[in-house]
């Protein structure tokens, strides 16, 4: 049985995604922007693999996330394994397929969802101060956009290279088949 | 049937349990060897943007006209004259200092070898914000060392790697240190605070006594204090602008306004202590 390169190639394209994002924060810094899409991490590896092959993916993605982030290390991990298995189980439970409007509103719910939970978790005693808030929700309402206009492409470009590393790849579909 | 969809529905959740499961009980030791490894392996490409952005820097000063050139020099010339003045008062004093030091018997006020490095990449979300050296443990870069630059404190080293370190800056929700305004020796805290977008970057400092008195009109200096162990009193941290009262009555806490190029710094000065 040949060697599944699929979630390595998602695996990847997710590092990537992750590595640009942080070279855009670092151009964004002297304005105090902060872009946040790690929804779109959660969602590829939905699409094209199975349920092991994803948590693996997005587990090995969380770990990076923490590292070129500065985040507590366990951080992402724990938070993508939770939304990559809940939004599994939505999928199986109501039968969802892929869209385009479909995935977008996995990407933005599965962001806002993330950014929330991340932004509870670190806040180090700020979640009484509006500042705090009110760079949270600038960053979000940013991140939102940005995302909305890279989903497509971004899936699309993942798609295509797992196509060509293995021609025969389909989409799971809600009862998680292929 | 039901069990059988009730089972397919349910293995997500179970696997997610058995996942969260085997994480808790992975050992610390592996968990720091798996992220300093992360880490590492991903610290040499953000060397190579940063040398990426430093050539696309010299490039776009190449296309610059001669004499735009000769007037950049001559205006550096300049400043550096005055600061080769300042340099040698600074002997003087230091020298009058020590000399006050052996005369009285007065502790030696700590020194600090100093070590400039570049900074590679800025973090700056909303719950810290953090930036990246080229330089680690191998230059003698150690954890909790003070950072500042020429118009005062930056922040401190959080985390060394070999190679790379990882300072906190002073507008981080995560960022405290001991302070005090110019002219008065009592002790405050400040503490770093998130910024909306397009704002400069802020703080908070606490617990100010409430005989000090100060407005947007009339502002004061905020300096860092000996007291915290970590950075050489009188640093310029801030500008303190407004004054609130404080939750417990008994002190009053400010707004603090950072330097506008904390986030667009580009070279840092690491201070090391000294043990004499």
């Amino acid at each position: 049985m040949p060697f599944d390169l699929r979630w390595i190639i998602i695996l990847f394209g997710n590092c990537l995604l992750l590595f640009l994002v942080a070279m855009v924060n670092d151009a964004l810094a002297p304005l105090s922007i902060y872009l946040y899409i790690n929804g779109l991490i959660v969602l590829v590896p939905l699409i094209y693999l199975s349920l092991s092959k994803g948590l693996l993916c997005v587990l090995i993605t969380g770990i990076y996330s923490d590292a070129i982030l500065l985040l507590p290390f366990g951080t992402s991990p724990v938070i993508f394994a939770v939304v990559f298995t809940a939004y599994y189980w939505f999928r199986q439970e109501f039968k969802t397929h892929y869209s385009p409007g479909h995935n977008l509103l996995y990407a933005v719910s599965g962001n806002a969802f993330l950014l929330a939970i991340t932004s509870i978790t670190l806040n180090e005693g700020s979640l009484s101060h509006f500042s705090y808030w009110s760079s949270i929700l600038l960053n979000f309402l940013f991140s939102q956009i940005v995302l909305s206009l890279i989903t497509p492409w971004f899936i699309s470009l993942q798609g295509s290279l797992v196509e060509l590393a293995s021609p025969k790849t389909t989409k799971y579909d809600a009862n998680g088949q292929s | 049937m039901a069990n059988r969809d009730f089972r397919r529905l349910s293995k997500p959740w179970l696997i997610l349990g058995l996942f969260l499961a085997g994480w808790w009980l992975i050992p610390t030791v592996v968990k720091s060897f798996v992220q300093t490894s992360f880490y590492e392996f991903q610290a040499p490409l953000w060397s190579v943007y940063s040398k990426a952005k430093d050539l696309q820097k010299y490039w776009a000063l190449r296309n610059h006209s001669k004499k735009a050139l000769i007037e950049s020099s001559r205006d550096l010339s300049r400043l550096n004259a005055s600061y080769e003045l300042a340099l040698s008062q600074n002997t003087v004093l230091k020298e009058e200092l020590e000399h006050l030091e052996t005369l009285l018997t007065f502790p030696k006020i700590p020194e600090h070898a100093i070590t400039f490095a570049r900074i590679s990449r800025r973090d700056l979300s909303s719950w810290s914000h953090f930036a990246t050296i080229q330089k680690g443990s191998a230059d003698g870069i150690t954890e909790g060392a003070a950072v500042i630059y020429r118009k005062g404190v930056i922040g401190r080293v959080k985390k060394v790697y070999t190679h790379n370190a990882i300072i906190e800056l002073a507008s981080s929700p995560t960022f405290r240190v001991a302070a005090r305004f110019i002219g008065d020796r009592r002790p405050i805290t400040f503490q770093g605070m998130s910024n909306a977008a397009f704002t400069t970057p802020s703080g908070r400092a606490y617990n100010i006594p409430t005989d000090v008195k100060l407005s947007s009109e009339k502002p004061l200096k905020l300096v860092s204090s000996k007291l915290g162990g970590v950075f050489p009193d009188g640093l310029p941290i801030g500008t303190a602008t407004t004054l609130e009262p404080g939750t417990d009555g008994l002190f009053k806490s400010a707004h603090v306004e950072l330097p506008n190029d904390l986030h667009s710094i580009q070279e840092v000065a690491v201070l090391l202590p000294l043990s004499r």
